[in-house]
């Protein structure tokens, strides 16, 4: 009798090492209800079982890295093609994700072998039309951000927000780090309070007058439209307005939601079919009506609320490739840090 | 042979529990330095310049409040007192991050505080007037009203047994209720401050949920940033000489003024019952808003603001796979308890009967576990297990054990050992203090082996100290962020991860149902175990 | 060659390598026979308790029981395999358990065992304790858990029982009761006992043998009567405190001279040479008093014992003297009055150092 006890407390110890075969392991940093959504349907499909296992995307790159070969992940999912790439420079991932269908659905500056853009996303400026004209907006860039005319009004989040880690890196690859830094101490200096909050927090405080323009990605202002944040934000939103910017030269600077492959990965042809079907239009629908993200497919539209409040037709940043996120987020945590960016 | 197998196996328990410590230390004199000097010096300050603004203000904040509400309930009644006496402890239910969701959805722009303005007084833009408890602010108000508990229930039993003629003493000496106070009571008591003020100031530096998300950069956040995002060994070690600097100088002064405490409450000789002031008018009104205020703040509110979002979002509650999140909760506190029970009962055994000085020694540093934070503590976990893959079960031509430990049940219980030993060791030490040792020898001499002693005689006496040990592990464990973030294997999830993910999503009205959940449930554990916590009589 | 039941041959006490007594021999020679072992406190009479009962260990020397070896620098059996039962002075009861309990594990021992001498109802009642077998021992004062696990103890039918100072905590006007009920118990249940105490009366009364131990040795072991008044040393007599040592010369091989009380005849427990100067002991049982005497001192003191009273008398040379009156002699003598010692003074067995 007690010796039985104690084998259920052994193997109930040893249970979760137990694996099952036909399954693909997904180190996921993205935590949208919408992503486990899509996972099950996935499974319904092929039969694949997706493992999940949902973490910072710190802490989820350091398992994988200190598992090393023995590592059960299949595929890394990040909210930020800086992660993906900075993983990749590590020498954590692999080739493998160039089927012909992902090559034919993802455009080249959004993928590499190693990973894969799933979803985009523009990081944009948001504004208050009851004070800012459309003059004063007219031909807005992230660059002029800088201009003095925006002292005191301008909301922005931390300097070691990812978001903002890979906007100026790509600022840093355009224009140099000098420029960058010059940059920088513009941007500080006409913040309208220390940095706090998410991207969310920054729209909300240009709709209840704290400040005339904010940075914030794109899906966020839709999310609080969409209501399902409440009345409330529903209407606030309705404040603000959305202005991208760059227009006139290489376009908004644009992310991705990437899956990248792990070196290592024992279910490698499991995975590639996962990343095929985030790419099909059903997937890229589910993405786009959820989480309010750009497809990164042609043929499916973004969800109404971001066409009609947003805007579909404006210059995305193709020219800047998004893996140099990765390579200058060091430099641009450097500007960042020493112009005294919060 | 049968002192030496004793032996042997709290020494194995006490060394398993010290190798994260070590790794810690030991990896971090690798040096892999790849970013900037002059930034490493503008975040090391800022970091111990956030970590002191955090420390201090948390500490007074829940020194007022411990002991202003511990020295009303113990010294005077009026309307509630005896509801007080228990319910202030309820706050304990609420782990800090959940108290930063709360702040945060009743006071940004357009929140709760909000909403309610605007039902009360019509459309208008209120933002303005609300106040923004967000930052460090906020940072240290979830601390204070999820800590202050601390020093509450150590200053409270404290007050207790302080005899009544100290208090008559004051009088004697013509004193006013305020200089009694500050004069006899509150010195007299102060042991049992520092015992609780110095628990806060080791849970507010290892604190990582709340702290993260109002992005407050703080020494553990900083060895969390360095060592994780840069990979940055070097100066994950700089930072954590300091913090561990902190910690190691909070744990001589608990570990001291524990001492004095217990010295303290021993002298029963003279004591005589307190008879409590009943309170009238203005100061009974003003006793009672005092501790409702406090309830209101650190449980009603935080609670309240859960539940409406539960309500006003009633769409996540279907979402959330209760019954499964509960099995995983039970199932990951019933084998933690039985784990660090069983392991901490053995070598509390082993001391006992062998009664080694060295032995002692080392499983007093092995209970500092508990001071170092969990995000640290996985992280050591992980990087020991893959170090000793590597360079030693694979060099031996084993199959590697990675898998067992890192991403496993098993990895995950191995470290809740590591960080609650010390609180199921201390617990069962002092329960064991109260058995004097002439017990175990009649028992021997009654022909009792040492097997049967413990089996008969000690685990039934015992009985009530493991019961309330299993209570404060399960509602550590329920709370627990970090650790399980890091280390819970594939699908697996508790009510603390899913509040977390949905949380650091902006998904704040989804965080809401596991955090309710969460609440309910600790809350339930607390309500349980208040009769121990609240012992009134010295037994 | 008659062997002894129980027997300690050269051992030295230990406690954590530090030596409590050394150089020990005693036996007790039949079975049944209770012996007290009588010393200041923190002398090391626990430890040498503790020992027999195998909670310490041995370097040197043998304990040996009924004729086995229980502890020598190479044997130790462990506490469970004696049947030895240990009474300790401090509250040993099973807290979590009620007293009866208590004292039923203790009868659980030696189950098996035919001869109970004394049934267990009748060591409840003998000791006083049927009130508060329901009780838990934190419910009861330091006296009764005395005498419950003094209960224990005897229930477990040991070979040998130790007590460590039984009735410390026992209140003084129920003591004299409960030393005799103790007593009445030994004999009938026949359970060999060694009593540790510092109370010379409980020793002499209970003890039918009485080992002295001071100063890291056993000084004397030996019968009540010889003990009290054929001391063997001037540590003995001072830890006793039941007589004054004066000085004396010896004159003959049949008496001495003082300066005070002048000859004093009698039988020398050991011979001096005449001559010689030696410290004589005067207990108050050697002088009697006789009004009509012309040797006279001063009272200095005097204490009521109920059957007696001791005066304290000074000398001239200031030497304080004690003298027993029984309490029935027709006046009493108050102090700073003179009183009168019957002279001649005759001692029968006279103890010089």
């Amino acid at each position: 009798m007690k010796r039985g006890w104690i084998i259920v407390l052994i193997t109930s110890l040893f249970l979760s090492t137990f694996a099952i075969s036909n399954e693909v392991n997904v180190f996921n940093a993205r935590h949208y209800k919408a992503d486990a959504e899509l996972f099950s349907k996935f499974t319904n499909k092929t039969g694949i079982k997706v493992n999940l296992i949902n973490g910072k995307a710190g802490a989820l790159e350091k398992r994988m890295i200190e598992e090393g070969t023995e590592s059960s992940a299949d595929l890394y999912i990040t909210a930020d093609a800086g992660r993906c790439g900075a993983f990749k420079a590590k020498g954590m991932t692999q080739g493998g994700l160039t089927s012909a269908a992902i090559k034919a659905a993802v455009p080249s500056n959004f993928r590499t072998s190693h990973w894969v853009g799933v979803a985009k996303r523009a990081r944009i400026i948001y504004y208050a039309p009851e004070r800012v004209s459309g003059a004063e907006l007219s031909g807005l860039t992230y660059e002029s951000l800088a201009d003095p005319k925006w002292k005191g009004r301008l909301v922005i989040r931390k300097s070691s927000n990812i978001y903002n880690k890979s906007l100026v890196a790509s600022l840093v690859k355009n224009n140099g780090k000098a420029a960058t830094a010059k940059w920088a101490e513009g941007v500080v200096a006409n913040m309208a309070r220390t940095p706090k909050g998410n991207d969310r927090a920054q729209i909300m405080a240009v709709a209840a007058g704290e400040a005339d323009i904010a940075v914030a990605n794109t899906y966020y202002l839709a999310l609080m439209l969409s209501g399902n944040k409440g009345a409330e934000q529903q209407a606030a939103a309705k404040k603000v307005k959305a202005f991208f910017p760059n227009q006139n030269d290489r376009g908004t600077h644009m992310n991705i939601s990437c899956a990248a492959m792990v070196k290592g990965a024992p279910n490698k042809s499991n995975a590639i079919a996962l990343v095929e079907y985030l790419l099909t239009p059903e997937a890229q629908e589910h993405f786009t009506n959820n989480t309010f993200e750009f497809p990164m497919i042609d043929g499916v539209s973004p969800n109404p609320l971001v066409v009609n409040n947003l805007g579909l037709d404006f210059k995305q940043d193709l020219k800047t490739k998004v893996s140099s996120y990765g390579a200058k987020q060091t430099d641009a945590l450097e500007v960042m840090t020493a112009a005294g960016w919060k | 042979m049968k002192f030496n197998s004793w032996y042997l196996s709290s020494f194995l328990i006490s060394f398993v529990v010290l190798i994260p410590i070590i790794t810690v230390f030991s990896s971090f004199f690798e040096s892999t330095s790849n970013y900037y000097e002059i930034l490493k010096n503008t975040f090391l300050m800022e970091y111990i310049f956030n970590s002191i603004i955090l420390l201090i203000s948390v500490l007074a904040l829940t020194f007022v409040i411990g002991t202003g509400t511990a020295y009303l309930v113990s010294f005077y009644n009026f309307p509630g007192s005896n509801f007080f006496k228990w319910a202030l402890i309820l706050s304990f239910a609420v782990p800090p991050y959940i108290y930063a969701y709360s702040l945060t959805a009743f006071f940004e722009n357009y929140g709760t505080a909000f909403t309610i303005l605007k039902n009360l007084f019509g459309d208008a833009n209120y933002n303005k007037n609300i106040p923004k408890f967000d930052g460090m602010f906020g940072a240290i108000l979830s601390i204070s009203f999820s800590l202050y508990a601390y020093v509450y229930i150590l200053v409270r039993a404290s007050f207790l047994y302080q005899s009544q003629n100290l208090i008559d003493l004051g009088k004697n000496l013509g004193f006013s209720k305020f200089k009694s106070f500050y004069k006899i009571i509150l010195p007299a008591a102060r042991p049992a401050i520092v015992a609780g003020l110095s628990l806060v100031a080791m849970e507010t530096l290892a604190e990582f949920g709340a702290v993260d998300f109002f992005s407050i950069n703080t020494l553990t956040t900083g060895i969390y940033n360095s060592w994780i995002t840069f990979d940055d060994l070097a100066f994950a070690n700089r930072i954590s000489f300091f913090l561990l600097l902190f910690i190691f100088s909070l744990f001589v002064l608990e570990n001291l003024s524990r001492r004095r405490a217990k010295y303290h409450l021993n002298s029963k000789g003279g004591f005589k019952q307190k008879q409590k002031t009943k309170l009238f008018g203005k100061s009974s009104f003003l006793a009672f808003i005092f501790c409702f205020l406090i309830f209101f703040m650190s449980f009603l509110f935080p609670l309240g603001q859960m539940l409406y979002w539960t309500i006003k979002f009633p769409e996540n509650l279907f979402d959330l796979q209760i019954i499964d999140l509960v099995l995983n909760t039970l199932y990951l506190v019933v084998l933690s308890s039985l784990v660090l029970l069983i392991f901490s009962l053995i070598s509390n055994y082993g001391n006992r009967v062998s009664n080694n000085k060295s032995l002692n020694f080392l499983s007093t540093i092995s209970i500092s576990g508990y001071a170092i934070p969990g995000v640290i503590l996985a992280i050591a976990f992980i990087t020991f297990i893959a170090w000793l893959d590597d360079s030693i079960i694979k060099s031996l031509g084993f199959a590697s054990i990675k898998k067992v430990f890192i991403g496993s049940i098993l990895g995950l219980v191995l470290v809740y050992f590591i960080r609650f030993y010390s609180l199921a060791f201390n617990g069962i030490k002092s329960g064991y203090e109260k058995i004097n040792i002439s017990v175990d020898e009649s028992a021997y001499l009654l022909g009792y082996s040492k097997r049967k002693t413990f089996m008969n005689i000690h685990i039934p006496f015992l009985r009530n100290s493991l019961l309330f040990i299993i209570i404060l592990i399960s509602l550590e464990i329920i709370r627990e962020l970090p650790i399980t973030l890091i280390l819970r294997p594939f699908n697996f999830e508790t009510f603390a991860t899913t509040a977390y993910i949905s949380a650091s999503e902006d998904l704040l009205e989804a965080a809401a149902v596991p955090s309710l959940f969460l609440i309910l449930i600790a809350s339930l554990f607390i309500i349980i175990s208040s009769k121990y916590i609240l012992k009134e009589n010295n037994e | 060659m008659s062997k002894n039941f129980f027997e300690v041959k050269n051992v030295d006490f230990k406690v954590g390598g530090k030596t409590k007594v050394a150089n020990v021999s005693f036996a007790i020679e039949k079975e049944g026979d209770v012996i007290c072992l009588l010393g200041p406190s923190g002398i090391g009479k626990t430890t040498i308790l503790r020992t027999i009962a195998g909670l310490e260990k041995i370097k040197k020397g043998s304990i040996e029981l009924k004729g086995n070896v229980l502890s020598s620098e190479k044997i130790n059996l462990e506490p469970e395999e004696r049947n030895i039962s240990l009474a300790f002075q401090e509250n040993s009861l099973f807290p979590h358990y009620t007293v009866e309990k208590n004292i039923l594990l203790g009868a659980e021992k030696n189950k098996g065992k035919k001869d109970h001498q004394v049934s267990l109802q009748e060591i409840i009642e003998l000791l006083d304790i049927s009130l508060i077998l329901d009780k838990y021992p934190h419910e009861i004062s330091a006296g009764e858990a005395q005498r419950a696990s003094l209960a224990r103890s005897l229930v477990t039918q040991p070979d040998l029982l130790l007590l460590d100072e039984p009735l410390s905590n026992v209140d003084q006007s129920f003591k004299e009761e409960i030393q005799e009920k103790l007593k009445k118990i030994l004999k009938s249940s026949k359970i060999t006992t060694i009593i540790v105490t510092h109370d010379s009366y409980e020793a002499f009364y209970l003890g039918s043998k009485c080992g002295i131990i001071l100063n890291q040795e056993l000084k004397q072991f030996d019968d009540p009567y010889n003990v009290y008044h054929l001391p063997n040393s001037i540590e003995v007599v001072n830890f006793l405190n039941r007589g004054t040592l004066i000085h004396a010369e010896v004159t003959s091989p049949k008496s001495l001279e003082n300066k005070d009380l002048g000859t004093i005849t009698g039988n020398f427990i050991k011979p001096f040479p005449i001559g010689s100067k030696v410290k004589l002991l005067v207990q108050p049982e050697d002088l009697h008093h006789d009004d009509k005497s012309n040797l006279k001192f001063e009272v200095v003191d005097r204490k009521f014992r109920g059957t007696n009273f001791i005066y304290t008398l000074k000398t001239p040379s200031n030497t304080l003297i004690p003298v027993f009156v029984h309490s029935h002699h027709i006046h009493q003598h108050e102090i700073d009055e003179k009183f009168g010692i019957k002279r001649p003074i005759h001692i029968d067995h006279i103890v010089c150092f």
